[in-house]
């Protein structure tokens, strides 16, 4: 083994031009590789990001089994005593913070127009201080009790703008008809075009008067960072066994899950093309560099060397030239990461991401495998068509060669 | 003495031009053990034709080629492979050395598919560049060595191998006439030490008198 890789390696240095340009050609191949996948793995986080900050938190405590069906009274269903239940989850190492909330439904009035709506009761002076990827088109978030905010398709469904008057209406807990007379404080979108539709916020207090109710529907949380949410949905579990902890990306199963399995879907298409880029640029170098050695490799043959272990020698080779190209791709990503990109690159808004923002590339470890492993795969693949064609010519037909 | 080499009617031919063009027409010779043989005749007769069949590079398309008794039209691909390797050592006009391996390197090369360890490919390499001259050009690539040197490295290369005998096909072609006389002399040197019988083919008929025994190819038939 030791001889035929020390013929694959000598022959790098055989014409050290020609290697020198396919190793570049590999390298730019695996640093756009892994270029790209930091630059999805950048938007991605921006993604995840923008979703827990707009509403969701890293995840949410629900009553148990609260979210599979659909009930006739939920209320009755939801968390008694907050005040202790936030203290339970506050106690567990990781929650940072505890945000209780109420959802319902109620028809919404201005003036003469009249619609159904969605609302959520929130603690405005917490949640301000976490949920910053909401964005105020007009006026400004909740400061007092009797304000509200409204979603952008909402509030233009009722021409409302900062100052209006608005009055909610809904069905209490015990089943009385109860109203709400709030001022419009701002106007949000959050870039999930249902929620902006059909959503408004008020201060939970408010919206517990309303719902005549002590209770919250659900508690969202904020935690170190999403690699805290595992061990923190586990002690949650058992902590609360009555509660039920959901991480965000399931709570978004639609938006989130959506956006990262079309950016891997597009990852993996682009990453053919780079693929094949990389082989259409080494085929010819490589079938020519092979031409030129085939009368030595006639010698070769003549004196007893076998189809199978020149085989291996060539397969080697190009296996050598897609690990070195690949080696030497990861350390130009990482370089231009560390220089060039360093300061992330500007992104105009993103699907469902409102503001403009800076992607920082991610380029992970894990990913130098497959950085290194797809370009000797694409070598060996570009260099099996020459290689086999070389050696099932007849031997004097090689010596002849030129 | 036994046959090394026993060609009976022997046919050849090339596809060319869409028409099959016989080269050899029923060419038959033996050549023994322990020979010197040269193979001469107007370019373009076939020599390298021939010594190809003989250095089991291809089958013959007509008539019989035995090799050390074997009958080559039958052998499989794998038993010519073990008989190219073990029996039978080729050298060409062009050398055909492999330019990013030492002299040493090259003349060693397929000692490790003999079984020979490294240690030991790396002495009888040394013993074989020693026997032809070439004792300080050892970690020489043929790129720094002269057309005469290199020849002399592609017999050690083959020569290395210990086979029965050593084809070259006009292996002297490519040198000057000092040089050729030079690599000739080599060959008969080795030939009367024991070391391996030698048939070679040539346009010099000055070289051809060193020969024991000179075929003479001519329009596709052997003449002695
Ligand atoms: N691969 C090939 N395809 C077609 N024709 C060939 C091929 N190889 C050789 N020939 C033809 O076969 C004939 C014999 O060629 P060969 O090389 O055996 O002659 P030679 O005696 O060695 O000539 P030279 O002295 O010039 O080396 C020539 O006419 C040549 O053109
Ligand atoms: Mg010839």
């Amino acid at each position: 083994m030791s001889q035929l890789f020390r013929l694959s390696w000598r022959n790098l240095f055989r014409n050290p031009r020609r290697t020198a340009a396919s190793l570049l050609t590999v390298a730019l191949g695996a640093a756009g590789l892994l270029i790209y996948q930091g630059f999805n793995e950048g938007i991605m986080n921006q993604y995840r990001e923008n979703t827990i900050r707009v509403r969701y938190g890293h995840g949410q405590v629900y009553p148990k089994g609260y979210r599979e069906k659909v009930m006739e009274k939920p209320w009755t269903a939801w968390i008694e005593d907050p005040a202790a239940v936030e203290a339970r989850i506050l106690a567990v190492p990781g929650v940072k913070a505890v945000f209780p909330r109420v959802a319902f439904y109620s028809f919404v009035t201005k003036g003469e127009l009249t619609l159904a709506g969605r609302g959520e009761g929130i603690m405005p002076e917490r949640e301000n201080r976490f949920f910053t990827a909401m964005n105020f088109e007009e006026g400004h978030d909740l400061q007092a009790s009797d304000e509200i905010v409204l979603g952008k398709g909402l509030a233009r469904s009722l021409d409302a703008k900062p100052g209006d008057r608005i009055t909610l209406l809904a069905q209490t807990v015990r089943g009385q008809l109860n109203g709400a007379d709030l001022r419009v404080a701002g106007i949000f979108h959050t870039g999930a075009k249902e929620f902006d539709d059909a959503y408004f916020r008020i201060d939970l207090k408010a919206a517990q008067a309303l719902l005549d109710t002590q209770r919250v529907e659900h508690l969202a949380l904020q935690t170190g960072g999403v690699e805290d949410w595992p061990h923190v949905s586990a002690a949650l579990r058992s902590a609360l066994p009555a509660l039920e902890p959901i991480a965000f990306d399931e709570l978004d199963k639609v938006y989130y899950k959506n956006s990262v399995d079309f950016l891997e879907a597009q990852f993996s298409f682009i990453r053919l093309v780079i693929l094949f880029i990389v082989a259409l640029g080494i085929f010819n170098t490589i079938a020519v560099g092979l031409l030129e050695r085939a009368p030595e490799i006639g010698a070769l043959r003549a004196n007893g060397e076998t189809r199978g272990r020149l085989l291996r020698i060539l397969v080697c080779e190009n296996a050598l030239l897609g690990v070195l190209g690949g080696l030497l791709g990861i350390v130009v990503a990482v370089l231009l990461d560390r220089t060039v990109m360093a300061s992330g690159i500007p992104m105009p808004p993103g699907p469902g991401i409102t503001r403009q923002f800076r992607i920082f590339l991610e380029i992970q470890p894990q990913h130098f495998g497959q950085a290194l492993a797809l370009p000797v795969l694409t070598t060996i693949v570009a260099s099996l068509h020459p290689v086999l064609k070389l050696l099932r010519r007849k031997i004097p037909d090689l010596l002849i060669s030129h | 003495m036994s046959a090394l080499f026993e060609v009976e009617n022997l046919k050849y031919g090339y596809e060319w031009g869409g028409k099959y063009q016989p080269v050899l027409k029923g060419a038959s010779m033996a050549i023994p053990e322990n020979c010197f043989t040269s193979l001469v005749g107007p370019s373009g007769t076939g020599k390298t034709t021939l010594l190809n069949l003989m250095g089991l590079l291809d089958r013959p398309h007509e008539g019989k080629l035995r090799f050390l008794a074997r009958d080559i039209g039958t052998a499989s691909e794998s038993e010519l492979e073990e008989l190219r390797l073990r029996e039978l050592g080729f050298v060409f006009q062009a050398f055909h050395l492999i330019p990013t391996l030492t002299a040493l390197e090259n003349t060693t090369y397929f000692l490790p598919m003999l079984g020979l360890s490294a240690t030991q490919a790396r002495s009888r390499g040394l013993e074989v560049l020693e026997m032809l001259g070439l004792k300080g050009f050892e970690d020489k690539r043929p790129l720094e060595l002269s057309g005469g040197q290199r020849q002399r490295v592609a017999i050690a290369r083959a020569l290395a191998k210990r086979p029965k005998v050593i084809l070259a096909d006009e292996p002297t072609a490519n040198l000057d006439r000092q040089t050729a006389e030079e690599i000739i002399g080599i060959f008969k040197r080795l030939h009367a030490s024991g070391a391996a019988s030698f048939v070679f083919s040539t346009h010099d008929l000055h070289l051809v008198s060193y020969c024991d025994q000179v075929f003479k190819l001519n329009d596709g038939k052997v003449e002695k």
